[in-house]
């Protein structure tokens, strides 16, 4: 297989998110699954959908609406989990739908604008500009980071 | 020194050295006790295992290492060589460098940056004060060697040059390539080392890099020269063969450390089988070194100036080591990214010791064969799936069946370390500490074979330390202290594992001072642990367990070995988190003990599903007490609504009683459902009837120092599960133990069942006094639990709950019939199914869908009794008649839940059917009465509970004398010489137990007897009474568990005081 050198193109995985359009650099992805049986973790952060059972692997899976910031809706047959690996585990995030996978050159991802207000910008590492339409990639670091501590505080307040 | 950067030869490496490491120091404290006489075996053993690790170290670049090994190795010779006479500084000395070394090699990437001239000094300093003059002087000067050529290839220290050539031994120095001698012969450089350790001594080694290609002019082809100067025993005619080199690369030195070629030697050598002139010989090999002598003139000139130096030479060195320490408070990493082994260091420091096991190599080959057996059945599997052949694949999932049970016993099997591991790092840690507190201890270690899975032997580490650093601090007096309380100077500490029901138990025993509950009681009030009445109510054990309560501890003062107050609870939690629990014993000045029950392993547990609110959850087995169903009509009895806790009455005590959904969630989706339960149960409260025929499943659970209940709305099944981790964003919660597969592929959430008492802030509920009085007054007569069942028909059966070990609900399908016997597959073994009709003339059973497996454990070994229904299980004091319907395998009558019930009696039942195992265990008793066989008096009014408690009790091995009242008792007591202990219940007619108890104990030869009373009530008053007359325990009549631990225990420990 050839390689992709990563200042010339990368190959994004489109879905979306409420109404957001996102991306991830499918090298990041480890596999895309319709939705298992999920299940719920009382007591859990808010954002965690739930856990479930990969291949005799248990996977966390996390809500990437709530992470947003909003309100989680039930799942639907379009919705389907990212699985992604991070920090060594395999994390599911829960999309609502898969839309394309896209070859992108570098030069046409662009910094990010200013039209992402409602959701936390350091989610988001820059802007695709799609032919009608633009996609926000994911800083999975940002997304997927987490203290307990703080988190804590959140759910408290 | 290039440091070589092959990531597979270090890591070899640093494993073996770890294994080098490895009991160490338990030889070196061995050494030490030996002092002047050396068991010269075990030196050598130590020294074998310093000088590889130096061998490898100095070849690898890890200058830190191999100095440090070398220091140790000098100091060993010399007590090897018995010119030194190890004292325990000279010891100490070892261990601290032995600490340092294994720090040095668990941190490779960074050992050469770390600070060893504290312990160089101490070793150099050590080795040198035992030396004459003119040898001390010796340790502080070097030598070059050279090549003949002149090229200077080392720096060594003379005096290792002169230990190296001492007892014959031949210097030479081999120059390997690295290309034809080493890679192409398939060998790593450090193969090579190590062939050469095991024939002679390892001086130094090195790759020279520099010289590549300059020192023999062949330009066709690059050498990459590998120096090794190295000495033995073999003579220069073989040495060739030994190291596989050419004999042009060979050169060997004499005593004045002059060098001469080997191969020049030889091939004079060969001339001379010629002409048979050996003078010409020696006389060209003198020649043929002329050149070398100016050289050695040269060096020797220089060497004078070296050991004027000498003695000021280590604090230079010193200095200049120390420096990077100085640097240090700035922030350690920039000194380590300073260093100049920057490209080690990039990977962060791990240690092997975790990720490497050693197997053996049986265990491998089972998992081979089982692997393939699964293959084969994979295959059938496959093809009878095509042909639809319905036998078949039930042969073939059968087979899957038995191969996945074996493969997973395999696996645990390589997975399996002794627990020595841990134990044996007791004896240095003890050594330590009873030197530092001028104590003296003997450390007693028993059951280090005991296997237990890697993870919880490397977990269990830190608890044990602190116990054991408790014990010595706390418990173990002064000497002079000792002895005025007439105990030897000398504590005993000991520790010991051994396996108990799959389980393993920890112990750890001293006879130091033991815990004063008074104390305790102040401390506990002081910090407000507890309030002055719940104090009132506990007993003497309840308030010894107070120590495991957070933010306790007794030390008065904060010392650095313990009493900073974060103690017991941190074990307590620590074990915990491994599933397992730790109970302890304290008796003031006759010592503590401390007993840990920990799981064989931590990966696959048994555990209960239950289901709460749509969601399914484990309960890890060993957590679980029982199960109590509560129909919703006797909830107002049963449940009780106290502020907004739900507490259970249970036998006598009060349990809080938690819903899993309200318990575990903060959020308030779930609320609705736990509205439902109070819902449903202030409606009853406030009709005094609830229509819907419904029942609270309870299931009850022990969270170390108390119990309670979890309200669940399915109890679903009892299954082995595989525990796997939760991720990082929910590894902070304590309510849950982690995550398991089940059966249909979904995930399902373990309990942490400590973690929840804690997340709910759960305590055990004390009665109050009135309560208490008015239990204990109802309680007077004998009140048991019963388990009542019937056989489908008319008759009906109680056995007491305190002598089934379980009940397992069964499909009636699930017993065959092997050789006119029914049995039962059952936890991978066979269980043997009695029916009560196969002895006692009654009414046959007649079969259910899912009978009732009541199992006990007889001789030894766990046998069923079938029935079809279970009734209830029912708390009743009714009078038993031991004469109607008296019958083999019945032992009496009495009306329970308005009926006739016949009491069956478990033994007797077993005895009749099973004669076999009567004789087995015969046979089994005669083998242990070689040795001595403990005979119990057990004194008891009722027929019946003296069947069954002489029935444990014998089964238990020992020998049983009875007695029906404390009269007969007594004489029974004067007629056989050797009772070893006494079991008396308290109610009797003629003479009761406390009676007995005080004629016993006022003939001075029954002083020390054990005498535990056997009652149906534990009520605070009268236990009082009894142990003023004498008595040593208070227990439970039927909890046959509890009876047999006191029993053995009182037997090996004798009185506590």
């Amino acid at each position: 297989m050839k390689k992709v050198k990563s200042d010339e193109a990368v190959e994004l995985s489109i879905f979306q998110v409420a109404e957001i359009i996102c991306a991830v650099d499918i090298t990041k992805i480890v596999e895309i699954i319709k939705h298992l049986d999920l299940t719920l973790v009382k007591n859990a952060p808010s954002f965690v959908r739930g856990v479930a059972s990969l291949r005799g692997e248990i996977i966390t899976v996390i809500d990437v609406r709530a992470k947003f910031g909003l309100e989680p809706i039930p799942l639907n047959e379009d919705m389907r989990i990212i699985v992604v690996n991070y920090q060594n585990e395999n994390t599911g995030l829960l999309v609502d739908k898969i839309i394309d996978v896209n070859r992108v050159e570098q030069n046409s991802i662009g910094p990010l604008t200013s039209n992402i207000n409602s959701v936390n910008k350091d989610y988001f590492s820059g802007i695709y500009t799609m032919e009608n339409d633009l996609s926000a990639i994911l800083n999975l670091d940002e997304l997927l980071v987490f203290d307990h501590k703080s988190s804590d505080n959140k759910v408290l307040v | 020194m290039p440091i070589i950067e092959d990531d597979e030869i270090i890591r070899v490496f640093i494993e073996e050295s770890h294994e080098h490491m490895n009991g160490i120091e338990a030889d070196l404290l061995d050494i030490e006790k030996d002092g002047e006489n050396i068991n010269t075996d075990l030196v050598n053993k130590v020294f074998r295992a310093i000088h590889s690790v130096k061998g490898g170290a100095g070849f690898l670049g890890l200058e830190n290492i191999k100095e440090l090994a070398h220091e140790m190795e000098n100091l060993l010779n010399l007590i090897r060589n018995k010119e030194l006479i190890v004292n325990s500084d000279i010891i100490n000395a070892l261990l601290i460098s032995t600490d340092k070394l294994n720090e040095l090699i668990t941190n490779y990437q960074n050992s050469n940056s770390i600070d060893i001239s504290e312990e160089l000094v101490t070793l150099k300093g050590a080795t040198s004060a035992s030396l004459p003059e003119e040898i001390q002087e010796t340790i502080n000067t070097s030598e070059n060697i050279c090549l003949p050529n002149g090229n200077v290839i080392f720096e060594v220290n003379t005096f290792d040059l002169d230990q190296a050539q001492k007892g014959g031994r031949i210097l030479y120095l081999t120059e390997f390539d690295l290309i034809r001698d080493v890679q192409r012969k398939d060998k790593t450089p450090l193969d090579i080392i190590k062939e050469i350790q095991q024939a002679g001594i390892l001086v130094e080694s090195k790759i020279d890099i520099d010289a590549v290609g300059t020192l023999y002019e062949e330009p066709s082809s690059i050498i990459i020269p590998f120096f090794v100067l190295f000495s033995t025993v073999l003579e220069q005619d073989i040495i060739s063969k030994f190291v596989n080199v050419d004999e042009s690369k060979i050169f060997y030195f004499n005593k004045e450390r002059k060098i001469f070629a080997l191969q020049e030697t030889h091939q004079e050598a060969e001339n001379f089988v010629d002409q048979l002139i050996h003078n010409e010989n020696n006389y060209t090999v003198e020649e043929s070194l002329a050149v070398e002598k100016e050289e050695s003139i040269e060096q020797k000139t220089t060497e004078p100036k070296s050991a004027k130096n000498g003695h000021k030479e280590p604090k230079k060195a010193i200095k200049h080591e120390a420096k990077p320490k100085e640097a240090l408070p700035e922030g350690k990493k920039p000194s380590v990214q300073n260093s100049k082994n920057e490209p080690l260091a990039k990977e962060s420091s791990v240690s092997f010791t975790s990720e490497t096991l050693r197997v053996n190599v049986k265990d491998l080959d089972t998992l081979m064969t089982l692997a393939g057996e699964l293959v084969l059945t994979r295959n059938q599997l496959l093809q009878t799936h095509n042909t639809e052949d319905k036998k078949g694949i039930e042969n073939a999932i059968q087979r899957v069946n038995l191969i996945t049970s074996e493969l997973q016993e395999a696996i645990m099997a390589t997975r399996m370390q002794p627990i020595g591991i841990v134990f044996n790092k007791f004896q240095r840690i003890v050594r330590d500490l009873s030197k530092k507190l001028n104590k003296v201890t003997d450390l007693i270690i028993e059951g280090e074979g005991v296997e237990m899975d890697k993870t919880i032997i490397e977990a269990i580490g830190d608890p044990l330390t602190h116990l054991v650093r408790n014990a010595i601090d706390h418990g173990i007096e002064e000497p002079s202290v000792r002895l005025s309380h007439g105990k030897s100077e000398t504590a005993v500490l000991r520790l010991s594992a051994s396996h108990e029901a799959g389980q393993v138990i920890i112990k750890i025993e001293d006879d130091g001072a033991g815990i004063d509950p008074e104390k305790v009681k102040a401390k506990a009030l002081e910090n407000e642990l507890v309030s002055k009445s719940e104090l009132d109510l506990m007993s003497h054990d309840e308030i010894i367990k107070l120590i495991f309560k957070p933010g306790f501890s007794l030390a008065k003062e904060v010392t650095d070995i313990s009493g900073r107050g974060v103690g017991m609870d941190v074990v307590f939690s620590n074990l915990s988190k491994l599933g397992g629990s730790i109970d302890i014993k304290s008796k003031v000045n006759s010592g503590t003990s401390i007993r840990i029950k920990l799981p064989l392993t931590l990966a696959i547990i048994p555990c209960l599903i239950i289901k709460s609110a749509e969601n399914r959850f484990a309960i890890p087995q060993i957590n679980l007490v029982e199960l109590v169903r509560i129909p919703f009509t006797q909830v107002k009895n049963r449940l009780e609504r106290i502020d907004n806790a739900l507490i259970l009455r249970l036998r006598g005590s009060l349990l809080p009683i938690i819903n899993l959904n309200e318990s575990i969630s903060k959020d308030t989706q779930t609320k609705d459902h736990d509205n439902k339960t109070w819902h449903i149960l202030d409606q009853i409260k406030k009709s005094g009837k609830f229509n819907n025929k419904g029942a609270f499943n309870i299931v009850v659970v022990n969270a170390g120092s108390f119990n309670y209940g979890i309200i669940v709305d399915e109890l679903l099944d009892s299954e082995e599960i595989v525990v796997k981790p939760l991720g990082l964003h929910l590894r902070h919660l304590h309510t849950y133990a982690g995550a398991t597969i089940l059966g249909d592929g979904r995930a399902a959430l373990i309990l942490d069942i400590n973690g929840i008492s804690k997340e709910m802030k759960l305590k055990e509920v004390k009665r109050d006094a009135k309560e208490e009085a008015a239990i204990d007054l109802l309680s007077r007569k004998d009140s048991q639990s019963m388990v009542i069942v019937n056989n489908g028909n008319s008759e009906q059966f109680a056995i007491p709950l305190g002598l089934i070990s379980r009940i397992e609900k069964i499909h009636k399908s699930d017993p065959v019939m092997t050789s006119g016997r029914l049995a039962l597959k059952y936890r991978g073994s066979n269980l043997i199914v009695l029916s009560v009709e196969d002895v006692a003339n009654v009414k046959p059973r007649v079969e259910s869908e899912n009978p009732y497996v009541i199992i006990f454990e007889f001789g030894g070994k766990e046998v069923g009794v079938i029935v079809s229904h279970i009734i209830d299980v029912v708390e009743t004091s009714a009078e038993i008649d031991e004469d109607t319907f008296r019958q083999p395998g019945i032992v009496g009558s009495a009306v329970i839940l308005d009926k006739i019930t016949l009491m069956l009696d478990l033994y007797g039942l077993a005895a009749a059917a099973m004669p076999e195992r009567m004789i087995e265990r015969e046979n089994e008793r005669l083998q242990k009465s070689t040795k001595k066989q403990n005979t119990i008096l057990i004194v008891e009014d009722s027929k019946f509970f003296l069947k069954q408690i002489s029935g444990f009790t014998e089964d238990a091995g020992y020998k049983v004398v009875t007695a029906l009242n404390g009269e007969e008792a007594l004489e029974r007591l004067h007629q056989e010489k050797e009772i070893d202990l006494i079991l008396t219940d308290i109610e009797m007619p003629a003479m009761d137990g406390i009676e007995l108890t005080r004629r016993v104990r006022s003939e001075e030869r029954y002083r020390n007897m054990p005498i535990l009373a056997l009652t149906s009530v534990a009520g605070d008053e009268a236990e009082r009474v009894a142990m003023d007359a004498g008595i040593d325990e208070y227990l439970i009549k039927l909890d046959r568990e509890k009876v047999l631990s006191n029993i053995a225990s009182y037997l090996e420990n004798g009185r506590m005081n």
